[in-house]
Order: C-alpha cells, then sequence, then structure tokens
C-alpha cells in the first residue's frame, strides 16, 4: 500500500506543473550550457524559476573548463530543439553563437533564443556589436559593474591617489579596463600606477612574477590595488591578494571571488547569483510575455553588493566607516547585522 | 445729554454683552486649537518614532525584491520584525502583508487580521499612515506604510499596533486641563470689561467716535485674553510633549547605539571607529528636535551638534563583542521645541482673532444703529438705518465664504470614480456654481422688484441653507453639484435683492454711500470667510463647515427679519431690457475684453487652481485659506483709491488697462516657477497679490465705464462677469491635465493679456471713430 500511494504521489508530481497550466502549455524547455559547472549564477537562475512557481524542465550541460567538448552540445541543441538555451560564460557564448557578424551565425542554432550570462564585455567578445546594437534572437545580462562607478565606491571606504594595476596583455578585457581607468583617472583623482605581466611565446602570461609586481608597487607607494575582471589574474587570487596583505596593500576587486573565498579587502560587485536571478527574469520575458529576445535590453542588475572582507580590514586595520555597515555584506564573519 | 436712562443702560448691556459672546466664541476656538495642537504633536512624535522602524521593514523589502524574492519569500524580514517588537515596548505587534492584505509576516500579538480599509489607506498614503480615531477607544495607535518592490511598484504593506494608553491620557488630560485656563481667560475678561467699557464711553470723546472706542476696547480685550490664554497653556504643553520627544530621543539613541555596537562587535576598536561623525550628521538632519548627539567612551568621544543651549539628554548604552558596556550614545534635547510648535498655530490663533473682532463689529454697528428709534428717526442716517441689513448680507455672504478655501479639495474627495479627468471633475461643480449665479442673477433684480426686496432675500437666505444642508448630507457627486446650484442661487437672488434695498433706502442722493455700506459688508465677509473656514474645514472637517454655513443662511434670516427699515415693499418698475446694450461698441468691448476675462482668472485661478496647487504643495486649508485672504484684503484696501482717481480724474480707461495689465502680469510668476527661478507657492502667491490689486484698480474704473450708458448695463456687466466665472474653472480644470500649476498660471495670464491688449485697441478704435 505504502508503495502504491508513493507511486501515486510520483504521478501526481509529474502531472502537476501540467496539470497548474491546465491546458494551457507544457513546462518550459531550458538547456543550459555551462563552463564550470552549476555555480552561483546557474543556481540562482534555477531558484527564480522554482520561488516563481514556473513549471520549467532544465537540462545542464558542463563543458567542465574543455572547449571542445561546446561543439557537441550545440549538435545535441540541433536536435532536441530546447524553447531556450542559456549560456554561461563568454567561452561557451562565443562557442555557441560565433561573432556577430559571421555569415553563419544566424543559422547555428536554427532560430532558438539564446540569453546569455557572465560574459565580461559582450562587445569585445563580439557576441554583439554594441550596446545599442541588438543582435537577432539574442539577448542576456551584464554583471560587471562601470569601472566609474567601482572607483566611486572605493572611495566611500578610503581615500586613494594611487592606484596599482596588473595588465595582463593577453586578455583583451585587462587592456580595456586598463584604457578605462587612464581615461578616469584625471576627471576623479587619481594617478594609475600600471605593471604588465610578461608573457610567454605562445602568449600565455606568467604567474610567477606576481611577487616582484608587488615589491615594485609597494616600493612605488600605491594605496590601492585594483584588480579587474580578468580570468588569469582570478585563478591567482589567492598570491595576489595574500602577497598584497602581506605588504599592507588593500586589493579592491571588480569580482566577487577575490573577495569572498581570497583576501581582496573589498569589492563592489553583482553578485553571481543575483545575475543569474536577473538572467531567468529575462528568460521568462522571452518564454513567458513573448518578447523576441532582440527586444529585451542587455542590462546589468540594479542591486549590487558592497562586500567587505571584515578579517583582512582588521588585520589591514583599515576599518569600514559606520555608514558602510549599514549597507555592505560583511565577508568573513558569521551573522549580518 | 441726560443721565443714564434705562434705554441706555440697556443698550450698554447689549453691548457688554456682545463683547462677552465674541470673546467666548474666540476663546473656544482658540482653546479647540491649542488642544489640537498638542494632540497632533503627541501623535506626530509617535508616528515619527515608528517611522524609523517602518524604514527598516522598507529597505529590507527592497532589498528582496532586487533579487526577485515575493514579499512573502523575504529572507530577513522575521528577524527584522522580531528584533523591532523586541527593542520597542510600545510596539504591540508588526504586520507585513501584501497586496490582497493577507499577512504575511507577523511578530508580537497582532489585534487580528489587517482590514481592507486599512489595506487600502495605507496603500494611498504618501508616507505613515495612522489612525488616531483609535487612541480614544481602544487606546490603541496603528501607524502603517506602503511597500514598493525594486520596480517602484507597490508591493504591499507594514502596520504597527502601539499600546497606547499613556498617550491617549496624555491627550485626554490635555484636554480637561484646557477648561481651567479658559475659564480662567474668561474671568479675566469678564473683570476687564465694565472698566474698559466705562473708559470707551468716556474717554477720547473728542477725537473718536463710539463706535472706533468701542472697537479699540474690543481688540484690546481680543488680544489680551488671546495671549493670557497662550501662556497659560505653554508650560503645560511644554510638559506634555517633553516625555513624547524624549521617548523619541531614546528610540533614535538607542537605534544609533545598536549600529555603532554591531561595528564594536565587528571588531573595530573604539577609537579607531570610522566616519563617527558624519553617520550622527545624518541622523541628526532627520530629527530637528535633535541639538547634539555625542559618542563617548574609553578615552574618545565623537560629537556632532547645532547651535542652541541643551537641554536634557538621554543615554543609550554602546557595548562590544562579549556585550560589555564600552561607552555611551548620547542625544540632547532642544528645549524650544515647545515654543516653536505653538507659534506654528499663531497665524490661527490670530484668524481667530480677527474674525471675533470683525464680527463685534458688524453686530455693534447693527446694535447702535437699531438702539435708539427715536434718535434714528429725528437725525437717521442711512448709515444707522442700513445696520441690520447690512449684517444680514454679511452673514449671507460669510456663510458662501467660508467654503472657499476647501471646495475644490472637498470635491476632489467626491470625484472619485465619477469617469472623469480629476481636473474636470473638480472644476465641473465650481463652474455650475457660477453658471447658476450667472443665470439667476438678471432675475433676481426683476423678482425684488416686484415680490419686494424682504422676501426675495428671504427667499435666498433659505435656498442657500438649503443647499448647504444637501451638501452636508452628501449623496455623492451628483447631488453635491445640485447642492452648489442651490447655494449659487440663493447667494445670487439673496445679494441682489439686498442691493435693491439699499439702493431704495439710500435715496437718491446717498446712493452710492448706500452702496459703498454693501460694498464693505461684501469684502468684510469675503476677508473672513476663507481663512476662517479653511481653518475650521481643517480642525473640524467639511462637514462643520456646511453645519455652520447653513447656520449662517439661517441667522442671516432670522436678522433680517428683525429689520423694520423701510423700502421692503414691492415696487413697480418697468424691467430695461438687457441685450440692445450689446449692439453698443463701448459697452460691447468692455464686457467681452475687461470683465469677462478678469472674472475668468479670478474664478479659474484663485477659486480652482490656487487650493489645488496649495493643496499639492502639501499645505493644509487653514493655510489656503489665508493666501486667499491676501486677495480680498488687497482688493478691499486698493479700490477706495482707484474709484477715487476714477472719480477724480477720470482714468477709467487706464485704470482697467492697468488693472489688465498686472493681472496678466501675475502670469509671469506661474512661468518663472515651471522654469524653476521661483518655487510654486511664491508663485501662487505672487498671482494672487496681482490679481487682489489689478482687480482693486479697475473693478470701480469699469463699471463706471459702463454706468454712463445707464442701470441696465451695470446688471448686464454683473451677468457678463459671471459668464467669465463658469469659463474659468473649466479652462484652468482641463489644462491641469496637460501642463504643471505654473504652466497653467501662465495660460491664464496670457488670456487676460491678449484680453486687455483687445481693450486697449478697442479703446484707440473708438477714439478715432469718435
Amino acid at each position: 500500500l505504502r508503495f502504491l500511494s508513493f507511486l501515486l504521489a510520483m504521478l501526481l508530481a509529474a502531472v502537476s506543473p501540467i496539470a497548474a497550466a491546465a491546458g494551457s502549455q507544457p513546462p518550459f524547455r531550458i538547456t543550459m550550457l555551462l563552463f564550470r559547472g552549476c555555480e552561483d549564477a546557474c543556481r540562482g537562475f534555477q531558484s527564480y524559476l522554482r520561488q516563481h512557481d514556473i513549471a520549467a524542465e532544465v537540462t545542464l550541460r558542463d563543458a567542465a573548463q574543455d572547449k571542445p567538448r561546446i561543439a557537441g552540445f550545440v549538435q545535441e541543441i540541433q536536435r532536441t530543439r530546447p524553447d531556450l538555451v542559456v549560456t554561461w560564460g563568454t567561452t561557451v557564448t562565443q562557442e555557441v553563437l560565433g561573432p556577430w557578424n559571421a555569415p553563419d551565425a544566424a543559422r547555428r542554432l536554427g532560430g532558438i533564443p539564446v540569453v546569455f550570462m557572465i560574459v565580461s564585455d559582450p562587445v569585445a567578445a563580439q557576441v554583439i556589436e554594441a550596446a545599442g546594437k541588438p543582435r537577432k534572437n539574442v539577448t542576456g545580462t551584464l554583471y560587471l559593474l562601470p569601472v566609474e562607478t567601482q572607483i566611486k565606491a572605493a572611495r566611500s571606504y578610503l581615500p586613494f591617489k594611487r592606484v596599482g594595476y596588473i595588465v595582463n596583455p593577453a586578455e583583451a578585457n585587462s587592456v580595456s579596463t586598463r584604457d578605462e581607468l587612464l581615461r578616469l583617472a584625471p576627471a576623479q583623482g587619481f594617478e594609475l600606477v600600471q605593471h604588465s605581466l610578461p608573457v610567454s611565446a605562445g602568449g600565455a602570461p606568467d604567474g610567477s612574477t606576481l611577487p616582484q609586481i608587488l615589491d615594485v608597487l609597494r616600493s612605488q607607494k600605491v594605496d590601492l590595488i585594483y584588480q579587474g575582471p580578468d580570468s588569469f589574474l582570478n585563478s591567482r587570487r589567492e598570491v595576489l591578494t595574500d602577497g598584497a596583505l602581506a605588504r599592507q596593500i588593500p586589493v579592491f576587486a571588480a569580482a566577487e571571488a577575490p573577495v569572498k573565498s581570497a583576501r581582496a579587502l573589498f569589492g563592489v560587485v553583482n553578485k553571481y547569483e543575483d545575475v543569474g536571478r536577473f538572467t531567468a527574469a529575462q528568460a521568462m520575458r522571452v518564454l513567458r510575455d513573448k518578447v523576441r529576445p532582440e527586444d529585451i535590453p542587455i542590462e546589468l542588475p540594479r542591486n549590487f553588493s558592497y562586500l567587505i572582507n571584515l578579517p583582512v580590514a582588521l588585520q589591514l586595520g583599515r576599518y569600514p566607516p559606520l555608514k558602510l555597515l549599514d549597507v555592505a555584506e560583511i565577508v568573513g564573519v558569521e551573522s549580518g547585522p | 445729554m441726560s443721565v443714564a436712562t434705562p434705554p441706555v443702560l440697556q443698550r450698554w448691556l447689549r453691548i457688554a454683552l456682545l463683547l462677552l459672546a465674541a470673546q467666548v466664541l474666540a476663546l473656544a476656538l482658540q482653546a479647540v486649537l491649542l488642544v489640537h495642537k498638542e494632540r497632533d504633536l503627541l501623535v506626530d512624535i509617535t508616528v515619527a518614532r515608528l517611522g524609523v522602524d517602518a524604514d527598516e521593514v522598507r529597505a529590507q523589502v527592497l532589498r528582496d525584491s532586487a533579487i526577485g524574492l515575493r514579499l512573502a519569500e523575504s529572507r530577513g524580514l522575521p528577524r527584522l520584525l522580531a528584533r523591532q517588537v523586541l527593542d520597542d515596548p510600545q510596539i504591540a505587534a508588526v504586520q507585513v502583508f501584501d497586496l490582497d492584505g493577507s499577512v504575511r509576516f507577523a511578530a508580537g500579538v497582532p489585534p487580528g487580521p489587517v482590514p481592507a480599509a486599512t489595506v487600502e489607506a495605507i496603500g494611498r498614503a504618501r508616507g505613515e499612515w495612522f489612525d488616531a480615531a483609535a487612541l480614544d477607544g481602544a487606546a490603541q495607535l496603528q501607524v502603517g506604510r506602503a511597500l514598493i518592490d525594486a520596480d517602484d511598484k507597490p508591493a504591499g504593506g507594514v502596520l504597527f499596533t502601539l499600546h497606547a494608553r499613556h498617550l491617549a491620557e496624555q491627550i485626554a488630560g490635555a484636554r480637561e486641563a484646557m477648561l481651567p485656563r479658559v475659564a480662567w481667560t474668561l474671568g479675566g475678561v469678564a473683570l476687564a470689561l465694565v472698566p474698559l467699557l466705562w473708559l470707551a464711553a468716556v474717554g477720547a470723546k473728542a477725537w473718536l467716535t463710539l463706535r472706533t472706542r468701542l472697537l479699540a476696547a474690543a481688540l484690546l480685550l481680543a488680544a489680551g485674553s488671546s495671549l493670557a490664554l497662550t501662556l497659560l497653556t505653554l508650560p503645560g504643553f511644554a510638559g506634555q510633549i517633553e516625555p513624547a520627544l524624549e521617548s523619541k530621543a531614546e528610540r533614535v539613541a538607542a537605534g544609533l547605539a545598536g549600529r555603532v555596537s554591531h561595528a564594536l562587535a565587528l571588531g573595530i576598536p573604539f577609537d579607531r571607529l570610522v566616519g563617527v561623525e558624519s553617520y550622527l550628521q545624518d541622523s541628526m538632519a532627520r530629527h530637528p528636535e535633535l541639538l547634539l548627539l555625542r559618542l563617548e567612551g574609553d578615552g574618545k568621544a565623537y560629537e556632532v551638534r547645532r547651535a542652541g543651549e541643551v537641554d536634557r539628554t538621554v543615554a543609550a548604552p554602546v557595548t562590544g563583542a562579549d556585550g560589555n558596556n564600552l561607552g555611551l550614545l548620547l542625544a540632547g534635547l532642544d528645549p524650544g521645541v515647545a515654543v516653536r510648535e505653538l507659534r506654528t498655530v499663531a497665524a490661527d490663533m490670530a484668524i481667530v482673532f480677527l474674525v471675533a473682532v470683525v464680527l463685534f463689529n458688524e453686530v455693534l454697528g447693527a446694535i447702535l444703529s437699531s438702539g435708539d428709534a427715536k434718535a434714528q428717526a429725528a437725525a437717521g442716517t442711512r448709515h444707522q438705518r442700513l445696520g441690520l441689513a447690512r449684517l444680514a448680507v454679511f452673514l449671507l455672504i460669510l456663510s458662501e465664504e467660508l467654503t472657499r478655501a476647501f471646495l475644490p479639495l472637498h470635491i476632489a474627495g467626491l470625484a472619485g470614480n465619477v469617469g472623469l479627468s480629476p481636473g474636470t471633475a473638480v472644476s465641473l461643480p465650481i463652474s455650475a456654481y457660477m453658471a447658476s449665479f450667472a443665470l439667476l442673477t438678471p432675475f433676481a433684480g426683476q423678482w425684488s422688484a416686484r415680490f419686494g426686496a424682504a422676501r426675495i432675500f428671504a427667499l435666498g437666505a433659505l435656498l442657500s441653507a438649503a443647499g448647504f444642508g444637501w451638501a452636508l448630507a452628501g449623496g455623492g457627486y451628483g447631488a453635491f453639484i445640485a447642492a452648489r446650484c442651490l447655494c449659487a442661487a440663493g447667494y445670487a437672488v439673496g445679494t441682489m435683492a439686498m442691493q435693491q434695498h439699499f439702493l431704495q433706502v439710500g435715496g437718491a442722493g446717498e446712493r452710492t454711500r448706500s452702496l459703498a455700506l454693501l460694498v464693505g459688508a461684501v469684502q468684510t465677509a469675503a476677508i473672513c470667510g476663507a481663512p476662517v473656514g479653511g481653518l475650521l474645514a481643517q480642525q473640524f472637517g467639511s462637514s462643520a463647515v456646511f453645519a455652520a454655513a447653513a447656520a449662517f443662511s439661517l441667522l442671516a434670516l432670522a436678522v433680517q427679519k428683525l429689520d423694520r427699515s423701510a423700502g421692503h415693499g414691492p415696487r413697480s418698475a418697468t424691467p430695461q431690457r438687457l441685450l440692445p446694450l450689446l449692439r453698443i461698441p463701448p459697452v460691447r468691448w468692455s464686457l467681452l475684453t475687461a470683465a469677462m476675462p478678469i472674472k475668468l482668472v479670478l474664478a479659474g485661478f484663485l477659486f480652482y487652481l490656487v487650493p489645488v496647487a496649495l493643496r499639492q504643495e502639501q499645505y493644509s486649508s487653514a493655510a489656503i485659506g489665508r493666501a486667499m485672504m491676501l486677495y480680498f484684503v488687497l482688493v478691499a484696501a486698493s479700490n477706495p483709491a482707484a474709484s477715487w482717481l476714477s472719480d477724480r480724474y477720470g482714468w477709467q480707461r487706464s485704470l482697467v488697462t492697468g488693472g489688465g495689465l498686472l493681472v496678466a502680469a501675475g502670469g509671469l510668476a506661474g512661468l518663472a516657477a515651471t522654469a524653476g527661478w521661483l518655487d510654486g507657492p511664491a508663485a501662487l502667491m505672487i498671482g494672487i497679490a496681482t490679481l487682489g490689486l489689478g482687480t482693486g484698480l479697475s473693478a470701480a474704473a469699469l463699471q463706471a465705464l459702463l454706468a454712463r450708458h445707464g442701470a441696465a448695463a451695470v446688471v448686464l456687466l454683473r451677468t457678463v462677469e459671471r459668464m467669465g466665472a463658469v469659463a474659468g474653472p473649466l479652462l484652468a480644470g482641463s489644462l491641469l491635465g496637460l501642463m504643471a500649476y505654473g504652466g497653467v498660471m501662465a495660460a491664464i495670464g496670457a488670456v487676460m493679456g491678449v484680453a486687455t491688449l483687445g481693450f486697449m485697441l478697442a479703446g484707440r478704435q473708438q477714439r478715432r471713430v469718435a
């Protein structure tokens, strides 16, 4: 009897999304293409659907940082034809969509709408032509705050005149961030002190030089190191932030990980989970509200988080102002306010 | 002069009683004002204290919704609400409900589900919503605030329920304490009355008339009693609000101490706290009753202060990570709050004072004139014979003017869902009123000639009373328009009948002077009516004003029945035909380019736009009434000088042109407000002032210009003026749907400007023809 009632419950559960939609439509079929497993943004996307009682069948495909696998996923999508595809990260998005001006770009997924997320700079990555120029069947979300906003936010914590920046010539967005910082420097009243990572003949940056670069930055008396949205430096975040802390230099990070899982002092970021939720809201506009993807502007989520790594603050003796404590998310301690 | 005879004594007794009655009335109203002020202040302070908590709830909901959580899914609310109930022992419960009113989170012991009416009221309120009515019955105060999501869309609301027995007792205590104060003051008045009247009877006979001396005595008495009542109230008032201010300051200090404790608990050393001063500064800016905020402990202190001597301080402990005391947060209170708050009722008290003296003056005129019948028959000037008639017409007009300041706001409340645009919905009843007025004006003159002015005045007073009674009874938007039309009919019929009466009694030689008596009554009523009506509406609601207006109409009827002066009988007259007059170009052009537009501005700007715009700027109906009073005061002040210039030098055309251009120039202030060079209320005041001066300059001259073409031309003038008054609110109402009120003001000014240019051109044309 117990088995029977269990079976009945399972049957009901399987039918319920359809029953709930009572003759309107079956659950949405969504395929998510990931690069490093289902992390915060991927989970945020799914929890949004759950919390809004949206009946959806979400299929996850993880490339596990292996670029060639992505082509296989594209073939699978062409076969299974889901209602919507979500791509995570610059690499996956580029592999799935190709450059906006490639001849076969439009045909690749045969009209299945695509929503991308966690792409640092979709224009530089050639995913779209320009911010105001939509691409057919494609929309997405941004996650990096404008550098100017970040600089202003950093100043509400501590004053600075000299900002150190480590350029990674191998990554386009590291270079474009440097250019942006140079442009902002006069108006924002700081001086940019930059050092480039050496790059091997094969084009790979050399992380072993980081301690020397930090020493130079310290001797040049920088008040702050700005860590940009650079995948390579992000992967070496422990070395970078621990080294800076040992030299008593605070690090401001443009992304979440250096503050949350290393020793950057602070950062103003869109948390990946929030970006995932915001992306799910965009996806629903396509699926439920039937808005054409090209009519949905590619935007930043409006809420961002001011992250402060408290143990680092205490170690540096750079204490956050009271006003910031009211709004900031404190990292490295048990409970908030 | 004979020794005091019984009739003379009787007359003095009547004057003394009248003076005492005016004082009782004024003091009672002033006492009510003071009690209301105290109650409002106590409730406001408590509501402001809860506003700190409501802000926290609102911020939490915003943060949650920004990441896609619905209200019901909020992560932080349960902990926040529990903390709020724990922190403030006065909070009995907090409930957070969504749009359909179902409670999603609650802490404490809620009184029950949130009623639908409360949900709706909180959703509509701009800031904090509160229900002070429950204070008297259940000794509970409920304070609510609408919640919005990250897209600025309504998400629900939060409702705090407070244990307010203490607050209710304080308010009841304030009310009870007022009675002996009024009694003491009245006792003083009674004592001072006899010597003052004696002084008025015998002193300064050579320079001042009896009436002036009596008026001076009344002014002195009213000023003294108002001052005495205020001074008697001040200590109790301060004693009442101080504890409320103190507990609000404690809430602020505890909140700040909590934030500092949080920072210390994170491990920040006390002497290395960052940004304390600017944090305290922000908090102080939100709480004007604080003069000092100081954080002290462990050899270091942070402090911000405002100019002024701190009276008392309250303190909250600041604790560290392990809960041990590390310092104190002190909040210093401003001792001047009570005096400052009492000062805000000074304008209202002064209006009551003024109206008491004016009422006394009006009734005094009637008493002095009817006191000695024999003397009147012998030396009886028109002034004396018309005393009671003047009082009657004063009361009738006062009844109408009482509603002036709050009427558009009252209509806006009725016109919820009549399917008209808000601007039109408000302007329509005003225009219907003016139309009814315009239609009846020509007939009223004929009727009173046929049936006698007394009967027709009685009819007018009854119609007015019926109209106000109907407005009081309610019945919705349509019924209200009908009620207003009845009032208009009563007003038109009553004033026209009285005009006939004054002309008849005045006789050929004194026509201008008796008309001046009538105009004086009209102006005095207009000056008092708007501010006192606004005040009554603010304190007691619009129903009270409609009731008072109905009572004044009936009183007008009663006073007129007492009047036995001659000239009320029917009179045969052949009514002059009006329409042929329009064929005379000077008449036609003066009516179209001067008479009609200036009344268009009066009704569209002053009667419609000013109340609506000032309410938009959060002014009370009492303040609106005072603003409108400026117009009537300026008309009354500039009219005599303009009349004199018009009669003496014959500058009629120039005065009408000048007045018109001045009124048109007022529109420029609206333009300046739209451009941001001037703030809105200042622009409105400039508009009111130029309209008052412009009208004062041109009114008498325009009448004189038309009077050349016979009495019928003056009747035609009134009729055409009222047509302008019909168009004004409609024009302003429809424009207000399209632009801000500054723009509407400029547009109305432009209409006046174009019309005045037309008037100038027509004048030049006529001169050329001549």
